[in-house]
């Protein structure tokens, strides 16, 4: 049974990541892009990660793929035309299938460790883990976040607006 | 139980289909959505590793992932839209400036 939801929601993935790839209309790969998503949070509801699965629709589909969406209309971009020459599509393809084919024998060749000691990981092993061993990481990632912001606070401020610190100055 | 192998399988195949779609697409924002779908094949990878050895290292990467994602997500849209002011164009054919 589970076996059987992994294939489909597999399917649903490279099916809804297929559409994302060769469709021209931006909004359409977008949504497409949100399918693919939740297919994908449901393979890792299947491997046993309901936080990630949470976590990937939360943010992946909540946060970002919003942004995106939100983007897209600003700017009001339906018909850019993808694949000008055959040749790069052929290139793209071609270099597609080197690392598919790579991949999937490093995958197939790796030695086989599950099931002994394998197992879906408790969310409270993950959380001791965070605050004791990935304390460090975990907190750069704020660094990381905050710096995120300053700098698309930077680069999307517009140039004609006058700059806040300028408009204190005033008497 | 899922095979290791098979989830590994399914992740380099959305990958792949994320270096044609990076080399095949032309609008910049479509570029950023290709890279999304790289970014989920890494953590698709990530996590059935941990599930077969069942540890819990492989689950940090996709959490710290996710926020790399996100500061990512924010500070391409702010280039996209600071790129499609100064030419507007989102074409990424339209972008040479850098070439020799």
């Amino acid at each position: 049974m589970t076996l059987a939801l992994f294939y489909l929601f597999g399917a649903g993935v490279l099916a809804a990541a297929a559409n994302v790839v060769f469709r021209r209309d931006a909004v359409h790969a977008a949504i497409w892009l949100v399918v693919c998503f939740f297919f994908l949070s449901g393979e890792y509801l299947l491997l046993g990660f309901p936080f990630l699965a949470a976590i990937q629709v939360l943010v992946y589909v909540g946060a970002i793929m919003v942004l995106i969406l939100f983007v897209i209309m600003l700017l009001d971009l339906h018909g850019l035309q993808p694949l000008q020459g055959r040749a790069r599509g052929a290139a793209g393809a071609g270099m597609a299938a080197v690392i598919f084919a790579l991949a999937a024998t490093a995958a197939l060749a790796a030695p086989a460790v599950e099931q002994a000691q394998g197992g879906p990981v408790p969310l409270t092993a993950l959380v001791d883990a965070l605050f004791t061993d990935y304390l460090l990481p975990f907190e750069l990632t704020s660094v990381v976040l905050l710096a995120a912001i300053i700098g698309a606070l930077t680069l999307g401020r517009s140039p004609a607006a006058p700059s806040p610190v300028q408009e204190r100055d005033l008497p | 139980m899922i095979p290791t192998s098979h989830a590994l399988v399914l992740a380099a195949l959305l990958f792949a289909l994320g270096v044609i779609g990076f080399l095949r697409q032309r609008n910049v924002i479509m570029l950023l959505m290709c890279v999304e779908l790289m970014l989920n094949s890494a953590n698709l990878v990530f996590l059935a590793a941990a599930r077969a050895h069942g540890k819990v290292d492989g689950v940090m990467m996709p959490l710290f992932l996710v926020v790399v994602a996100a500061a990512e997500a924010a500070v391409g849209l702010a280039l996209v839209i600071t790129l499609f002011r100064k030419r507007g164009s989102l074409d990424i054919e339209d972008f040479k400036g850098l070439r020799g």
